[in-house]
């Protein structure tokens, strides 16, 4: 029974989201403007919609990042470890993913949103848990997520943000939640 | 009591067999010197270890198998821009996507975990600093594919 336990509990992966937010994103919520974005389209913020026909003053970019980690245990520790075989760790692997979101306008960055997600799954000899393609695009759409529930909360000052000239400055301030240095 | 010794014919064969893992394998590594323009350059290795050793399995991109990776032994694959995934398969199955952009240089390591039956093949993205370490006492895989005229995740949703 132990062994069972730690055999198969030790393959689920754990995660970790920052910013933590509460609630999901509004179905009437959408943020039409420009966006520069050539990853695979699953993982742009869903609450985007590209517009070519709004003002191109501000235009969006998104970018994410994949960090990967392995750490398996030394052959020989694993080897000589009698609880191996009843499931006792072989290795951790880790997968970090930060994605970004930046509103642009002549060249400047005048507003940024951000996520970052970590996730690790735990190794035995009896599987390795989610593959890293399975943590990775669980992650990126975490993040993905994360950043729509921010834009959502925002989209009244984004509004006035994408429909504002080049020479309105007044809406041009970092977002409280998932804002970037 | 009749005592067994090993005949030369006995002995040859066990030479034969130990030796028959590096005799599969080609040159020692050399970075690819006029990659296409137009594809990610992904050089797949697998660095030499005693333990898992004797433990190879076939690397495949987006299901399509590229080669078999043994112990020391990389192979390049020439992919078009987009999602690949490659993967192995032993009792264990190991996965890892790279976003492959055109003009860039990519790092698959491949290794070997612990399994009940068999080990468990593992692959994971390496940054280039670390791959380009670890490659160079590698050695090349024979007839393995460098050209990636696969279908891309993208292109499969497509279709």
């Amino acid at each position: 029974m132990l062994s069972f336990a730690l055999g198969f509990g030790g393959c689920a992966t754990s995660v970790t989201l920052t910013p933590r937010l509460s609630g999901t994103t509004s179905r009437n919520c959408e943020i039409h403007a420009p966006v520069r974005y050539d990853g695979n389209p699953d993982y742009l913020p869903t609450v985007l919609v590209q517009d070519a026909n709004v003002s191109q003053a501000v235009t969006l970019r998104y970018r994410y990042d994949v960090n990967y980690d392995a750490q398996p245990l030394p052959d020989v520790a694993t080897m000589v470890n009698p609880l191996t075989i009843f499931g006792f760790p072989t290795g951790h692997d880790y997968i970090s993913i930060v994605g970004s979101l930046e509103f642009i306008r002549a060249d400047a960055t005048v507003r940024s949103y951000g996520a970052a997600a970590g996730l690790k799954r735990t190794g035995t000899v009896f599987g390795e848990g989610d593959s890293f393609t399975d943590m990775r695009r669980r992650g990126l759409l975490l993040v993905r997520d994360n950043i729509s529930v921010q834009l959502c909360r925002d989209r009244t000052v984004l509004a006035r943000l994408l429909g504002a000239s080049p020479d309105d400055d007044s809406s041009s301030q970092q977002t409280p939640t998932g804002a970037r240095p | 009591m009749k005592i067994i010794r090993p005949s030369a014919f006995t002995a040859l064969a066990l030479t034969g067999l130990v030796l028959s893992g590096c005799a599969t394998l080609g040159p020692a590594f050399k970075p690819e010197q006029s990659p296409p323009g137009d594809k990610g350059t992904v050089y797949i290795y697998r660095e030499s270890k005693m333990i898992g050793g004797a433990v190879s399995y076939t690397v495949h991109a987006n299901g399509m198998p590229l080669a078999k990776l043994s112990s020391g032994s990389y192979f390049v694959y020439h992919s078009a821009p987009g999602e690949v995934e490659f993967s192995a398969q032993t009792e264990a199955k190991t996965s890892v996507t790279v976003d492959v952009k055109a003009g860039e240089v990519y790092y698959v390591k491949g290794s070997v975990g612990m399994g009940v039956f068999v080990g468990h093949p593992h692959l994971v993205l390496v940054a280039s600093g670390v791959g380009e370490k670890e490659i160079v006492e590698c050695k090349l895989v024979p007839g393995a594919p460098s050209d990636g005229a696969i279908v891309t995740a993208a292109d499969r949703k497509q279709n």
